[in-house]
């Protein structure tokens, strides 16, 4: 089930334009929103809480229409929803009356808002800033007493805009395993946007890259311009700067865009024996370590990037420099 | 030189034993600027507020107009109103002039453009997040509205303070519109005026320490108000 549907959007604020053509937010699911500061990161995220209205398209949530002519509804939706803006304001009053006050607003009793609010506090390690009033607070303690305030909501969907600014390394884990928790617990679809590259690793493999206002693609790595024809064999074949050939089983011809998960990419010391049809060697160039999970830059003409655990990484032996083997079958690469 | 000490004792004397006299005329300056500002609030803030809120044509005259009006002389308020209340005027018939309520008329008109200004000051320089916050913790209009001035809370009280400092402490509209009245429109500006042209300053020093005591207490909720505002 899609959480949110999106189809031919246009929004225009100010001289900034969004456009989306189609783009589905599954239930349950995790989203990075990765890209420069300017790109529409926030603009997609106030879009999804229904707090702009696009000037054309439609949007549905949880399959129903988002009308920002009926209030009523549109309250009703809203209220299934979690956001943290970016740069939060807190109102000038307690900790825990700023926490408290969207559970209070969707009109639940005292005990249960004192109750839910003390448990988050203690989650965030905030519990001794409960009776503090927010102009007191740090910004990093601010910070997180605003995504109390948001994950404190029952919420189908939570929408955070950049969650772990200013919040200092120690408590950027967990906030970020809070978030996790908080979606597994109610089935609820996660869009967050962050600029860190690392965070948006740690937390999800679904990277939706907005670049001047364009959602370019969900899985946005290893993308590659290159021509697409037959190969001699009957086969389909993109060529990327007339040597790299990569087969493919898409049906187009002429110049595309393709892309390749990283975690579709498997490497070996020696040519993959498989029924997968791309198979290249190169050099290690780079490797980048997020927790449990590696990210290794392979040049093979192109530098391709692949996702490992870190248990294959040890037994891979990897390290820069050394040469190694790719392999991804045809159906893994997604001709744009 | 003797006669300001004998003073200044003769108002202690005054003040502690709580003189009739002395009580009266302090009831009645809280009495009068007490309703008048009431009065004021209750126009002046709804009226700061739509006016800090919706936008309209003539929007920044009216902004130009209530700044301007915040420091009318008190004796323009009370040649104005005295116009009009007394037996040629167009209310005249109302018997209204030198009565308390003619005070409340008066003084309205001086704190009317301080509360509905600095409300109009206060709401301005909100936080421009704050409506934004309150739409996405799913209030709907009423709740929003609610937190939207309980965040302007400390402006509007501050607005509120100064209109109260104003008419407590004016003379022009209580001299001009009450007429001194003893026991009835007799405040504390008037008999200190009064009693110092008699060449009694024993009650008007009692009087003036009564009225810097409202104005030091003024002035220090003033001053909570704009701290907590931040």
């Amino acid at each position: 089930m899609n959480c949110f549907e999106l189809r031919e959007i246009r929004c225009q604020l100010g001289a900034f334009r969004l456009r989306i053509d189609e783009l589905s937010l599954e239930q349950g699911a995790v989203y990075a929103v990765a890209g420069p500061n300017g790109c529409g990161k926030s603009t997609l995220l106030n879009l999804l809480a229904m707090l702009v209205a696009p000037d054309e398209g439609r949007m549905h949530f949880k399959h129903a229409p988002v009308r920002h002519g009926d209030t009523d509804q549109l309250l009703g939706q809203r209220r299934r929803i979690g956001y943290l803006m970016q740069d939060p304001y807190l109102f000038n009053m307690k900790v825990r009356d700023n926490i408290g006050y969207g559970l209070k607003l969707r009109g639940l009793p005292a005990r249960e808002v004192a109750a839910r609010t003390n448990a988050m506090l203690e989650r965030l390690a905030i519990a001794g800033l409960a009776d503090r009033r927010a102009h007191e607070l740090s910004g990093g303690e601010a910070q997180r007493v605003a995504v109390a305030r948001t994950l404190v909501l029952d919420a189908d969907a939570y929408l955070l805009d950049e969650p772990t600014a200013n919040v200092d390394q120690r408590n950027v884990r967990v906030v970020e395993e809070l978030i996790l928790e908080q979606s597994r617990a109610r089935n609820a679809t996660v869009v967050f946007a962050t600029h860190a590259r690392d965070q948006a690793y740690r937390m999800t493999r679904n990277l939706i890259s907005v670049v001047n206002g364009r959602i370019r693609d969900i899985a946005y790595e290893n993308v590659f311009a290159g021509t697409l024809a037959h190969a001699e064999d009957g086969g389909r074949v993109v060529t990327i700067d007339g040597a790299l050939a990569i087969r493919v089983t898409d049906g187009r011809d002429g110049p595309v865009t393709i892309a390749v998960d990283p975690q579709d990419i498997v490497l070996s010391p020696e040519p993959f024996e498989s029924s997968a049809l791309n198979r290249f060697c190169g050099a290690i160039t780079r490797i980048e370590s997020f927790g449990e999970t590696l990210r290794v830059f392979v040049d093979v003409g192109v530098a391709f990037c692949a996702l490992i655990t870190r248990s294959s990484y040890e037994q891979l032996n990897l390290n820069i420099g050394k040469e190694i083997w790719l392999t991804f079958k045809a159906t893994a690469v997604r001709v744009l | 030189m003797d006669y300001i000490g004998q003073g200044f004792a003769e108002a202690i004397r005054i003040i502690f034993t709580l003189d009739v006299e002395f009580l009266s005329i302090v009831l009645v300056s809280l009495l009068v600027a007490g309703t008048s500002t009431t009065l004021s609030v209750l126009a002046g803030v709804p009226a700061g507020i739509l006016v800090a809120e919706r936008r309209f044509r003539g929007r920044r005259a009216v902004i130009t107009v209530l700044n301007t009006l915040m420091s009318l002389p008190t004796v323009v308020v009370g040649l104005t109103v005295y116009s009009v209340l007394s037996r040629r005027g167009p209310l005249g018939g109302l018997g209204l002039l030198y009565t308390r309520s003619a005070m409340v008329i008066g003084q309205f008109i001086l704190a009317f453009p301080i509360i509905a200004g600095l409300t109009v000051t206060a709401v301005r320089s909100l936080d421009p997040r704050i409506r934004q916050t309150i739409a996405t913790l799913g209030a709907d209009a009423r709740q929003g509205f609610r937190m939207f001035i309980r965040e302007a809370r400390f402006g509007i009280l501050a607005a509120v303070v100064a209109g109260f400092g104003r008419v407590f402490a004016e003379i022009g509209v209580s001299m001009m519109l009450g007429g001194n009245i003893k026991g009835y429109t007799r405040n504390i500006t008037t008999a200190i005026a009064l009693e110092t042209s008699k060449g009694e300053f024993a009650l008007g020093i009692a009087l003036g320490v009564v009225l810097l005591a409202v104005a030091f207490t003024i002035n220090a909720c003033a001053a909570w108000c704009q701290r907590r505002a931040k």
